[in-house]
């Protein structure tokens, strides 16, 4: 499958630009949205979802243009929102049957495909349970659920490590690595580690635009000389605040900081040059202070 | 589809405080049916069963006046036996009130010539409709009669509770909760799921109707054994004056068949309003508007906030939840003019049908289009 999004753009009525002059191509793989709150993903999403009409913009199928709403497309997607919302009196096996039924799994095939979806997610022995029992990491593996049941080639989900502890990530990261290989994934998060290993594209996006898209390791190349690293003491780190974009801060044995610094210029005599991490791509791009030195 | 509709079903159904709150309301309004002096009442009554005379009325009211005349009336009005007499004499004054307005009816309607066309085609309807009444007879009809007033009263509100707890309720539920975006994305998720809740609806509300008419009919048998339905519906208080030629129990099928159809439109108008409120507050109050203004006119303010006109009156019976209250349809002689004379509880329904039906194409065009911003 291969879906080609075309100078797509979305304007909502109160006209604010959600979305501007959007060109992707997604061929199987994972494929991770990075971008801050508003930055368009969510309507990226939703109008590949079918949920949203783009104001501009055409999609490809297979080289075949589809609207998102057609019956032909939407049997191929999965679709799981940023929330988890649930029909709390139903269990687990049955709101997964019915999402099953609703999406057009076959009568034979529904039991079958709600139990494999389960196992998926290690929630067997929660499957007749009622969903308003249920933790909010539970109600978001039954989200993940979900977007098995119908075997589809386009999965778009939405912030799907929220709420999740740190074993269900490392589970549901394997869970897409697996899945991905005949499909593809387009997945948004703010927690870039969940998917940086796993993503065949990242793309960026900033106020409605794709402002990257390349393979992590040719994006994190890019910046391959302006990640540093310096012990510093708390006034030195006062004044690296002030003029540079921190990446993180640890404290070290000896009582000093350890500042990751992003700049295209050494920062501190005794600076040094480290490898570069999907978060520091995170904040090169994304965060507001980025490049200022 | 069957699975689809089966699944809307288990969610309207397993609502269960609504469920219970419903049962509740039920068995407290039928609770108020059920005198237990009706079997004294039955023996004041049963003396004057037989032929229907001027004779047997005048005897009645001879004896009515005895009782309740002004040197004995104060002491004993808290004389048991005199007010289950009083009681059976109200049932039996209605049979010959009936009988007047017959008689009136008919000497109006061959009185003079009507005008050829609409008003002699209207005058032919009703004179022929009321000539097939039978009221020669006086038979016990007082289970029968509270019965069906209930269905077609106080059972009313049981009917309409279903509609506001759980149709509202749950289908704007789907949007505010957000499950509608596992829905519309989904191949079957948008007109055949529309489609999966009307039928849904539509099987619940005709089992809830089923429910309350069943169970009157069951506690009625239980508590007054084998009950007399043949009796003509003019018997009944309120409906002295309908043209309708039935007798209570086919009145009962009529109406049952009747509310079952309204309720099923006038559910589908509430699926229209949940399908576009935002929230599930926002739903029932609009629906609550929906039934009870009407309902409202009936009740409470008519003379004060509603205009006294004919027209008004009978205007506001095309309104689903007066158009429940089937004793109002049914109680006098109403028709409209379309060259023919149509019936006022026939054009209620097509009225009723043609409102449904841009509902329906509305709700369709919206669920294929629908976005979720």
């Amino acid at each position: 499958m291969k879906i080609e999004i075309q100078n797509t753009s979305k304007t909502y009525l109160n006209g604010k630009k959600a979305l501007i002059d959007a060109n992707i191509t997604l061929e199987p793989g994972v494929y991770a949205l990075f971008g801050e709150n508003g930055a368009g993903k969510s309507t990226l999403m939703k109008i590949l979802a079918g949920l949203l009409k783009p104001s501009t913009g055409k999609i490809f199928v297979d080289g075949q243009e589809m609207s998102p709403l057609a019956d032909a497309y939407r049997e191929k997607i999965g679709y799981l929102p940023q929330d988890t919302p649930i029909y709390s009196n139903f269990t687990a096996a049955k709101f997964l049957s019915y999402l099953a039924t609703v999406k057009g799994v076959p009568k034979q095939d529904v039991q079958t495909s709600v139990m494999s979806a389960l196992e998926a997610v290690n929630m067997t022995e929660h499957a007749n349970k009622k969903l308003k029992s249920f933790s909010g990491g539970m109600k978001r593996r039954i989200g993940i659920a979900q977007l098995l049941l119908n075997d589809p080639e386009l999965l778009i989900i939405d912030e799907p490590t929220a709420g999740l502890d740190p074993k269900e990530r490392i589970h549901f990261r394997n869970l897409i690595a697996s899945i991905a290989r005949k499909r593809i994934v387009l997945l948004s998060t703010h927690i870039v580690s969940d998917v940086g290993s796993i993503a065949r594209e990242i793309i960026l996006m900033k106020q409605g635009r794709i402002i990257k898209q390349a393979n992590p390791y040719e994006l994190l190349d890019e910046i391959a000389t302006e990640i540093w690293i310096v012990d510093v003491t708390d006034q030195e780190l006062l004044d690296l605040q002030e003029t540079y974009q921190i990446g993180s801060i640890q404290q070290t044995r000896q009582g000093k900081n350890r500042v990751r610094i992003i700049s295209s210029q050494m920062p501190h005599p005794k600076a040094v040059q480290d490898e570069p991490q999907l978060e520091d791509l995170y904040l090169y791009h994304l965060d507001g202070r980025s490049k200022s030195a | 589809m069957s699975r689809l509709i089966r699944f809307e079903l288990y969610k309207l159904c397993t609502s269960i405080p609504a469920m219970l709150f419903i049962v509740a309301l039920l068995l407290y309004l039928i609770s108020s049916v059920f005198s237990e002096e009706e079997a004294n009442v039955r023996a004041k009554y049963a003396v004057w069963e037989g032929p229907a005379t001027a004779e047997t009325f005048k005897k009645i009211h001879d004896r009515a006046n005895k009782i309740n005349d002004e040197d004995h009336g104060l002491d004993r009005q808290f004389d048991s036996g005199v007010s289950f007499e009083n009681e059976a004499f109200a049932h039996l004054f209605n049979i010959e009130e009936a009988q007047i307005f017959k008689a009136q009816g008919l000497k109006a309607l061959t009185n003079g010539l009507a005008k050829p066309g609409f008003e002699e085609r209207d005058r032919a309807l009703h004179t022929s409709m009321v000539e097939q009444i039978n009221l020669d007879t006086i038979q016990y009809h007082i289970p029968a009669e509270k019965a069906v007033t209930f269905t077609t009263q106080a059972g009313v509100a049981v009917l309409l509770f279903p509609l506001l707890l759980l149709i509202a309720f749950i289908y704007s539920k789907e949007r505010f909760s957000g499950v509608d975006q596992y829905q519309l994305p989904a191949v079957n998720g948008r007109t055949k799921l529309l489609t999966a809740k009307l039928v849904a609806g539509s099987i619940f509300l005709t089992g809830i109707s089923l429910v309350v008419n069943l169970t009157i009919l069951g506690l009625a048998s239980y508590r007054f054994g084998r009950i007399d339905w043949s009796a003509p519906m003019q018997v009944m208080d309120g409906l002295t004056d309908s043209p309708y030629p039935f007798s209570i129990g086919q009145y009962w099928l009529v109406s049952f068949g009747y509310q079952t159809f309204v309720l099923i439109v006038l559910g589908i108008w509430i699926l229209g309003i949940s399908f576009f409120a935002k929230t599930a507050i926002q739903a029932i109050l609009s629906s609550s508007i929906l039934i009870g203004v009407p309902l409202l006119y009936q009740f409470v303010i008519s003379g004060i906030f509603f205009p006294e006109t004919k027209l008004f009156e009978q205007g506001i019976l095309f309104f689903p939840s007066r158009a429940l209250l089937t004793g109002e349809v049914f109680k006098t002689y109403q028709t409209i003019n379309l060259g023919i004379p149509l019936l006022l509880p026939v054009a209620i329904l097509l009225v009723q049908v043609l409102v449904t039906l841009i509902v329906l194409k509305i709700l369709y065009q919206t669920s294929r289009k629908r976005q979720v911003v």
